[in-house]
């Protein structure tokens, strides 16, 4: 990759960043094929055609589908876009006392599954035994729910409170890096805190909200979490669990023609937005100014409006974690779900408990600790080789390979899952047992970290001067050597803390095992979700408490790690 | 005569162990088949269990794997495996075997029909269980019934007013139902009610249409839960295993419409492809025997009216007694194929286009 002869390292990289662009563009190259393939008798047969584009484009269910993806996804910005914002802005630019919280909570919320959430927000803001909608129906008088979570602008909401967390970093990151000239200029005229903040800050900060903004969007474009919990079993269908639903046939064999058909349009549509994010984060770099130690953001002071601010933060806080758990522990310790009542009251026990699966338990935290100890592990290895290859060759073409390790981000994770199961099903002979097996999970969560993990390394790596790895050469040392004991470890805290963010999404995701899963390779996620969807609503919520205290620790290691990693570079 | 001495004995410890062991033998009273199934088994030592809350979900399943070694001596490891719709495994399965992979499941556990029926072996199960009625298999043998399931509509009793429980399947229709109606996301067993003297071929879809434009979602079966916790007020068709839930208290219970109900068998089969079948083979054994059948009355509130002491029987003839009409699924598919093919064909594309309201 780097001039001159190659060494191990440089082929090293060179057949990873190979294996890399091979899994993503091959398993969308499988969709787009399958998209225009006759599936007959479960076998791909016959010449290509484009029946299942007519068929997608004349069904009426596709296009409600389709409508309701969109408003899904507009609505989630909109959503996590009103909290995630004015969080960061509390976080980054106030003298809010105890602001730094702020990150800790959100990064908390987080890493709480989204479909845990959706569970504890039905059993809110659902229409018949939504606690809050039971109790305003009764205070008030009406004969219908005022606050019905079943529609898509509640899926919507719920979406939205779970992926304000994303705006709040990319929008906090801003805040942070923006320069500061024009607020203190627009200060000097006089200007107040309010006019500073519509003028000043909010126009210069545009573009990345609008990158932000595109981020949420293309996340929640195929987002499985939310729209199967709420969705499915109230008759409201997005892109995700159209998919689920076409390849999950009640009568015969799973048509995949028509979903790799739709996936195909998703993919046109989500590398528009991709190339549109990446065209808003460049410009919004534009804005920015390489702070020296002198720098310092201007700070506004909240004075008596800090507890309104705190207020707001924990009214995050409250509907997001603590609303949603407290009504999954509630219907944990019931033998058949009721809504909160003194009759229900002396119904409660820990019944439930004794009767929790365990065996089954261990098998999905065996599963889903295997798919998120090694898929992270695979994904930065990849992810280095790539950044590696992007920055530092001289390789023709190499900003090419930048936008396939984009790609994971804009197309949908769900789609990645389509196109695994379709090359595994159709593609791959008999004696690859990849159909069922963990590998399978672990092989499409790689692809789709692989976004992720090379946008970290690539932030690392542009810190790193170069003199420093010519230093190894000059030495003595080989590339490899050069790799292994310089580059590694300056890279090692970003790596460590990527790794452990990734392990802990890991032990969360659901959107792209649902569509693999089958008994050898089910993972905790998984379970949860059958046992809610199969009616098993008690069972299901002790899971859910299971999966939290197997998260807990991995959280308490990331908030040391990070805490470590601040306090090493403060000082 | 040492030499013949020594053959004596030989002969006789022969004798004498073959009689000790014809004699085991006729006391388990395993059949033939039933032991090679055993042997089978153990070499194959898990069964693969993936369905949702049939036969008391995960604890059935552990419940099961006790009981079933304990019963034929074997040593197996039931893995079971929360899993979609039964309709929807069939579908699983028709996919894995097209690929030429191995099944998902062992087992099968409730709606085989004619379209699906191709998938599972062909066993005559009264070489497993002696004294079976050759009633009890279904499918040219593919499908053997274990549990006898009442159709009806299973509502909330503490949000249905005991004036306002459904008589009738018009009732449903009422506006103040608008929403709180669960229905089954399957057609399977609906064939009867194009019957002329029920609805018709007609009748059905029109009913359909206006129940699905009055529903609230679709429910599978096993989800009696949703109607107990008042998230829906009631489910129909149901697949009649609410009756559990009332047994522990919930607030669930079913009628049956004047218009009629009816029963249907849920069916086991292992598919052809099934990773285990031996063991799959005792299991389904285990459920045909006087203790299985005590444990699907125990974890569904159902079991077989065609096997001997049968609970469910009693309540269906009691339901007859009381001059309701109480249809047969599997009577009527085999009476009018046709008619109940293509009803439940246009019904199942009408759940299909309400998947998305």
């Amino acid at each position: 990759l780097t001039r001159g002869r190659p060494d191990l390292a440089s082929v090293t990289i060179a057949v990873l960043v190979t294996i890399g662009t091979l899994l993503v563009l091959g398993l969308l190259a499988f969709v787009v094929w399958m998209s225009f393939a006759r599936v007959a008798g479960g076998v791909v047969a016959g010449a290509p055609t484009p029946a299942n584009y007519l068929t997608v484009f004349a069904d009426p269910v596709v296009v409600r589908a389709a409508a309701n993806t969109l408003i899904f996804a507009a609505g989630t910005v909109i959503i996590a876009g009103a909290f995630g914002l004015p969080l960061a802005w509390l976080a980054e630019r106030t003298t809010l006392p105890g602001r730094s919280l702020i990150a800790a909570f959100l990064t908390m919320t987080l890493l709480i599954p989204g479909f845990f959430t959706a569970m504890g927000w039905l059993l809110l803001l659902h229409p018949r035994i939504g606690v809050v909608n039971q109790v305003l129906m009764q205070w008030f008088g009406l004969h219908g729910a005022p606050l019905p979570i079943t529609n898509i602008f509640g899926m919507a909401w719920v979406e939205g409170l779970t992926l304000a967390p994303v705006f709040f970093i990319m929008a906090a990151g801003s805040f942070r890096a923006t320069d500061t000239t024009f607020e203190e200029a627009a200060s000097a005229s006089g200007a107040s805190g309010f006019q500073l903040l519509r003028r000043i800050t909010l126009p210069l900060m545009f573009p990345a909200i609008l990158a932000a903004g595109i981020y949420v969007f293309t996340s929640s474009l195929g987002t499985f979490d939310i729209p199967g919990v709420i969705g499915l079993s109230n008759r409201i269908l997005t892109f995700s669990t159209y998919l689920y639903l076409k390849t999950s046939a009640q009568n015969g064999l799973p048509d995949y023609g028509p979903p790799a058909a739709f996936g195909t349009v998703v993919i046109g549509f989500a590398v528009l937005l991709g190339v549109v994010y990446i065209r808003m984060l460049a410009r919004a770099r534009t804005f920015q100014v390489v702070t020296g130690k002198g720098y310092r953001p201007r700070l506004v002071r909240l004075g008596s409006f800090a507890w309104l601010a705190w207020a707001f933060v924990g009214a995050y806080f409250t509907l997001t974690i603590v609303l949603p758990l407290l009504l999954i522990a509630w219907s944990a310790l019931l033998p058949y779900y009721q809504p909160p009542s003194l009759q229900a009251m002396h119904l409660l026990s820990f019944a439930s408990f004794a009767h929790v699966p365990w065996a089954l338990i261990l098998r999905g935290l065996q599963n889903s600790l295997v798919i998120s100890l090694v898929a992270p592990t695979l994904a930065l290895v990849l992810s280095m080789a790539f950044s590696w290859t992007i920055l530092r060759s001289k390789l023709r073409g190499r900003l090419l390979l930048d936008g396939v390790a984009f790609l994971p981000h804009a197309v949908p994770g769900v789609i990645f899952s389509l196109g695994a199961i379709l090359v595994a099903l159709f593609l791959l002979p008999k004696w690859i047992p990849l159909y069922g097996s963990v590998a399978i999970i672990v092989l499409v969560n790689v692809v789709a970290w692989l976004s992720f993990g090379t946008r970290m390394i690539n932030s690392a790596l542009i810190q790193i001067g170069t003199e420093l790895e010519e230093a190894g050469p000059a030495s003595g040392a080989s590339h490899f050597e050069t790799l292994r004991r310089i580059i590694i470890p300056l890279l090692a805290p970003t790596i460590v803390s990527a790794w452990l963010w990734l392990v802990l999404l890991g032990l969360r995701e659901l959107t792209r095992a649902v569509l693999l899963v089958t008994t050898d390779n089910v993972t905790l996620s998984v379970i949860t979700w059958s046992m809610w969807t199969g009616g098993l609503i008690n069972q299901a919520a002790v899971v859910v408490l299971a999966t939290i205290a197997v998260l807990i620790p991995f959280m308490a290691l990331y908030f040391y790690l990070a805490r470590r990693a601040r306090d090493f570079g403060e000082t | 005569v040492k030499r013949s001495w020594l053959a004596s004995l030989l002969a006789f410890a022969t004798c004498a162990a073959l009689v000790s062991a014809s004699g085991r033998a006729a006391d388990d009273g395993f059949t033939p088949d039933l032991r090679a199934a055993i042997d089978g088994a153990n070499k194959e030592g898990t069964l693969y269990i993936t369905w949702g809350n049939i036969l008391g979900g995960p604890d059935g399943a552990r419940d099961l794997e006790r009981l079933v070694n304990q019963k034929f001596g074997t040593h197996l490891k039931f893995v079971y495996t929360p899993g979609p719709s039964q309709p929807e495994m069939a579908g699983r399965i028709a996919q894995e075997a097209a690929a030429g992979r191995p099944a998902s499941t062992d087992l099968f556990g409730t709606s085989m029909s004619p379209e699906n029926a191709g998938l599972f072996q062909t066993i005559d199960w009264r070489r497993y269980v002696p004294g079976m009625p050759e009633s009890n298999m279904r499918y040219q043998r593919r499908g053997v019934a274990y549990a006898t399931v009442l159709w009806g509509i299973t509502y909330n009793t503490n949000l249905v007013p005991k004036d306002k429980v459904p008589k009738s399947l018009r009732d449903l229709l009422r506006p103040e139902w608008q929403g709180k109606v669960g229905v089954r996301v399957t057609a399977t067993d609906t064939g009867f009610l194009a019957l002329p003297e029920v609805l018709g071929a007609q009748g059905v879809i029109s009913y359909y249409q206006a129940l699905l434009a009055q529903s609230g979602g679709l429910l599978r079966c096993g989800s009696e839960e949703r109607v107990s916790s008042g998230e829906f007020l009631f489910f129909f068709p149901d697949c009649g295993t609410g009756r559990l839930l009332a047994m522990h208290g919930a607030p669930v219970a079913q009628v049956i419409p004047v218009e009629g109900g009816a029963v249907f068998d849920w069916l086991a089969g292992i598919p052809k492809n099934a990773p285990h079948p031996n063991a799959a083979r005792l299991y389904i054994a285990y459920l045909l025997s006087r203790d299985g059948q005590d444990f699907v009355w125990r974890t569904m509130g159902a079991d077989s009216e065609l096997l001997p002491r049968s609970k469910m029987a009693a309540i269906v003839q009691s339901y007859r007694a009381r001059g309701i009409k109480i249809y047969n699924t599997y009577d009527v598919l085999l009476k009018d194929p046709k008619l109940v093919e293509s009803s439940q064909k246009a019904l199942t594309a009408l759940l299909q286009q309400s998947a998305n309201k």
